[in-house]
């Protein structure tokens, strides 16, 4: 249901939205709550006086400690021995997963909006995965596939080792990063959405050093000293064609599956642990039909049949998985959100709350902003839906369901709420004075025939090439043409760029790898 | 005074070792199955043998349509024997033979130089300055070389037809690589090519 859809009454900014009332867990948006059963709220905030994120003494501190150091000695000697004999296939391996670690790093702080993790956990996790997981792996890995060989055959483990004992040995390890995080500072996973969170940087971690040491490893196959063609070939292989639905989506949703354990203190324990095993057999599943030799000759015709064999493996996963992390999120929205009910609107004004609740509906708020005063205007509404977000979190962090409620009980929170709301008051005088009192976003939402048209040529541009492009082009004519109307961009032309950036990614990689096949 | 404070110190301690006993045991527990996989699979995979005895004269699939005839008293290396990878790995008595099968479409010295390079490569390796004309049962025409390790002696040998490479290597001590010299040279010669 789009907002022109709705009754004249009751278009976003038009009442003033009732979000978290009571026991109910409603989704955010105007005219979307929906009751929940739950007894408690999907998410448990940490205590006010929350303490210290890590704690010296608890044994699981000292434990990541060893078993971090210790991975860190075994892969520093993998990246030690790269180096001395290919350091220009090394140095670009390193350079070049680096940099693919960012984006992944972006995505997964966006997700983790509205209550920001420590980055001291973050950290952690993503040592974990890229250190201790990788490490454990390597040597567990090789083990187990050369077991396979012996109890069964050489071809046995050549064909099907990397499906069975990848996903065993890995998901474990890497389900161990997420257990390790609650371990060590349990009221910080309050959501399924932290879980999430924490496991993708443990998935990310793995991905990143795994990529490295396949480089490295193709540059040893290909036998051809300090090349850098290998490197270039992994990177495309594991990067592109692979990098989306890997290990940082599957440890996601082993983390996600940790999270509710964690957090549904109220329901039995056998249904919590219930959940996290199913969420762990899930990336078992994902990871093991990735790995498994089916299709592994793209329907016999040709590198398109490749492409769909690929699609076919990799995107019902990562779809399942987004709208898995959809609704997570939309919970933590709803119930962090919910506390700014009924809140003065100069502090949070009804459309803001409407804008707050998704990324595209924050970053079409500051492109209303800056498309209306400028550079600074977008500045300035991203500190304030920074701010704002502070505050829904210290508020339910006092153990209150409103903010009047929080402000006339003291508690120790006290200091940080006035924090945020001098923080939004400072903002939003600077918005006044740009002429942007309230940051909203665009109005109304634009339905033209382009978002139907460029979703069904990106879909087609899977399987044909430059039909992407084609839908990417329309899409940038939607969106120029819902700007100059002042409406919000059809929700369709979203789709078809990520459906025409893949399209596009996946083409261009094949092309590059024909390349380097000798065409 | 003294005493009610004493208390309250036990008190705090009992309540401490209360709240951090079960994250020591979780912690454990993570440590256990780290170690599982880290120290227990590769224990058991130490445990079990790792060659297999093949009879002489069996043909050995190598990959990319090579094959190659078992000489005697070969074991198969199933661990280090990679189809994906078109590498077969076996031992005769102290010597390893490697057989790898390439795609290659250049010439038969250029396969020499590559293979004469990678063996280079290991640190002490040092292979022959010229190699000579070899070839195989069915005619196929090749290079062989020697090559020694600190240690070992060796043997090398290229092959190329239709479009597919193939290497050769095979090293170990002295007197064993001399006693089955012979055989060893059947193996070489015994390379065979578009093997079904």
């Amino acid at each position: 249901m789009t907002s022109d859809a709705l009754p004249e009454d009751e278009a976003p900014g038009k009442s003033h939205r009732r979000l978290g009332a009571g026991r109910s867990t409603p989704t955010p948006r105007d005219g979307r709550h929906r009751a929940a059963t739950a007894e408690r709220p999907p998410v448990s905030p940490p205590p006010a006086a929350a303490g210290r994120t890590l704690s010296l003494r608890t044994p699981a501190f000292w434990m990541v400690l060893v078993l971090v150091g210790v991975g860190a000695w075994r892969i520093g000697l993998i990246f030690a021995d790269a180096t001395r004999l290919y350091p220009r296939a090394s140095a670009v391996a390193f350079v070049l997963f680096a940099l693919y670690a960012v984006p992944f790093i972006l995505v997964v702080r966006e997700v983790d909006y509205l209550e920001r993790e420590p980055v001291v956990l973050l950290a952690t996790a993503l040592a974990w995965g890229g250190l201790v997981a990788t490490a454990m792996a390597n040597v567990g890995n090789t083990a187990a596939v050369e077991i396979l060989a012996k109890e069964f055959s050489p071809d046995f483990a050549a064909r099907w080792g990397p499906a069975l004992v990848g996903p065993t040995v890995e998901e474990t390890l890497k389900s161990l990063g997420v257990v390790v995080i609650v371990l060590l500072a349990r009221r910080h996973v309050n959501s399924v959405v932290d879980g999430f969170v924490y496991g993708a940087l443990v998935g990310l971690g793995f991905q990143v050093v795994e990529d490295f040491i396949y480089s490295i490893n193709g540059v040893v196959l290909a036998g051809d000293g300090d090349s850098i063609t290998p490197v270039v070939a992994t990177f495309l292989v594991r990067g592109f064609l692979g990098g989306l639905w890997s290990h940082t989506l599957f440890t996601a949703l082993v983390g996600a599956g940790v999270g509710y354990a964690v957090v549904r203190e109220e329901r039995p324990l056998r249904i919590r642990v219930g959940v996290a095993v199913l969420a762990y057999l899930g990336a078992w599943t994902l990871h093991f039909v990735w790995n498994s030799p089916l299709l592994g000759d793209g329907f016999g015709i040709g590198v398109a049949g490749l492409i769909g064999a690929l699609l076919l493996k990799g995107i019902p996963g990562f779809v399942a998985v987004l709208v898995m992390l959809h609704v997570a999120r939309r919970h933590e929205a709803g119930y962090y959100l919910g506390r700014l009910n009924g809140i003065e609107p100069i502090l949070v004004a009804p459309e803001e709350m409407d804008a707050l609740v998704t990324a595209r509906g924050r970053t079409a708020a500051r492109k209303q902003a800056a498309a209306q005063a400028g550079l600074r205007a977008d500045h300035a509404v991203r500190k304030l839906q920074r701010a704002q977000s502070r505050l829904a979190v210290e508020i339910s962090r006092c153990g209150h369901a409103s903010y009047y409620e929080a402000a006339r009980n003291p508690n120790p929170r006290s200091a940080a709420l006035e924090r945020c709301v001098r923080d939004i008051l400072s903002a939003r005088a600077k918005l006044v004075s740009l002429g942007v009192p309230v940051a909203a976003r665009y109005g109304r939402e634009q339905r033209s025939p382009l978002g139907l048209w460029s979703v069904l040529l990106a879909a087609l541009g899977l399987v044909v090439p430059g039909l992407s492009v084609v839908a990417l082009l329309l899409v940038g004519i939607g969106t120029l043409r819902a700007r100059r109307q002042r409406l919000s961009p059809d929700n369709r032309l979203g789709v078809a760029t990520s459906i025409g950036v893949l399209a596009t990614a996946l083409w261009v990689v094949v092309y590059l790898l024909h390349g380097f096949n000798g065409g | 005074m003294r005493y009610i404070l004493a208390g309250h110190h036990r008190l705090r301690v009992k309540v401490g070792i209360a709240v951090l006993r079960p994250n020591l045991y979780a912690s454990l527990a993570v440590l256990a199955v780290v170690g599982a996989i880290a120290i227990g699979l590769p224990a058991i995979n130490n445990a079990l043998p790792s060659g297999r005895s093949v009879a002489a004269g069996d043909r050995l699939t190598v990959g990319r349509g090579v094959a190659v005839s078992a000489p005697p008293s070969a074991v198969l290396d199933v661990t280090k024997t990679q189809p994906a990878l078109n590498r077969l790995v076996m031992s005769v008595r102290s010597v390893r033979v490697v057989v790898e099968a390439v795609r290659y479409d250049g010439s038969l010295p250029g396969l020499s130089d590559k293979l004469r390079r990678k063996i280079q490569s290991n640190p002490g390796y040092q292979a022959s300055q010229h190699d000579h004309p070899t070839r195989t049962d069915a005619g196929v025409p090749g290079l062989q070389g020697s090559y020694s390790t600190p240690g070992r002696i060796g043997t090398y040998a290229v092959f190329t037809h239709d479009g597919v490479g193939v290497e050769v290597s095979m090293a170990g001590a002295g007197t064993d690589v001399r006693r089955d010299n012979d055989a060893l040279l059947d193996l070489v010669r015994s390379v065979r090519f578009g093997a079904a």
